[in-house]
């Protein structure tokens, strides 16, 4: 028996985490497969709450209705969302999350220097835009270029700090 | 009687919502400013600025309030245009270009970078 988070009770508020008791050999498949592997992935190297937290808010897109934004936004389509959660099992770091109103999933990193990046997540592509000392890019981007992006962006600064 | 044309000093106004999913440091992100059916916003039309402000509130649930001036729009790149409804003579839409319609991600930051928070609730 192995111990997993219930990530309904997760609050940006109230950071309670009620534990559950969980069969290991659930399907990987599964959300809650999935959330163990994303723990087990990150737990030494970075915040398994922030990871949570984020995918809690994807799964709360799930709900949106019709007009969710009071703009006529339409819904999220069930593939969007399960594409920005495996994107999101595999960064290096947690971005903040938010849904737009053209259906895709905008990832955000911001430093404190004001420095950008930020991943635009469709259903079929993603746009990267990322503003480094001024100097802005925007193009296309693919899934497997991510991880590296994000370690490059907080890479530099590490090397100007060193 | 409203202009066609939307003037450099207007003031156009943006409601925000669901606030829980777009807000972040006490500012909008920028994907609150993205929107396949371009960026729906109300004309300031000579009205007072608590007249905007009420008559969003009423027309919207739990919200946010900014505002940017027309000329901003069109020195960071967009195009404002106005859109007329038959319920609301003040709705007007922000577009890419005079022929796109959705922001890029870059004329989205550089919109969330320019405008004031206005109501808060």
């Amino acid at each position: 028996m192995c111990e997993v988070l219930e990530l309904e009770n997760i609050s940006t508020k109230s950071p309670v985490i009620e534990s559950k008791y969980f069969i290991p050999n659930a399907p990987l498949h599964s959300f809650a497969g999935k959330a163990i592997l994303y723990l087990a992935h990150n737990i030494s190297t970075q915040l398994p709450y922030a990871g949570l937290k984020n995918l809690a808010k994807l799964e709360s897109f799930r709900h949106f209705q019709v007009n969710w934004d009071g703009n006529g936004a339409l819904p999220f389509m069930e593939a969007q969302i399960e594409k920005a959660k495996l994107i999101l099992f595999n960064l290096p770091k947690q971005p903040e999350i938010f849904p737009t109103a053209r259906q895709s999933v905008q990832f955000e990193y911001e430093k404190e220097n004001g420095d950008y990046l930020e991943f635009e997540i469709f259903e079929d592509s993603i746009s990267c835009l990322q503003i480094v000392s001024g100097r802005e890019t925007e193009h296309q981007i693919d899934e497997s270029e991510i991880f590296s992006v994000v370690n490059n962006f907080y890479a530099s600064a590490r090397n100007l700090r060193s | 009687m409203l202009q066609p044309e939307i003037s450099d000093p207007e003031l156009l106004y943006k409601a925000i919502k669901p606030l829980e999913h777009f807000w972040k440091d006490g500012y909008p992100s920028s994907a609150a400013f993205k929107d396949s059916k371009g960026l729906s916003v109300d004309r300031d039309g000579g009205r007072p600025k608590q007249e905007i402000i009420d008559n969003l509130k009423s027309r919207f649930e739990t919200i946010a309030i900014v505002s940017v001036l027309a000329k901003t729009c069109r020195e960071i790149g967009t195009y404002p245009v106005s859109r007329p409804l038959e319920a609301n003579i003040y709705h007007a839409e922000i577009h890419r270009s005079e022929t796109e319609i959705s922001l890029t991600s870059s004329l989205a930051k550089k919109l969330r970078d320019s405008v004031i928070i206005e109501s808060l609730e």
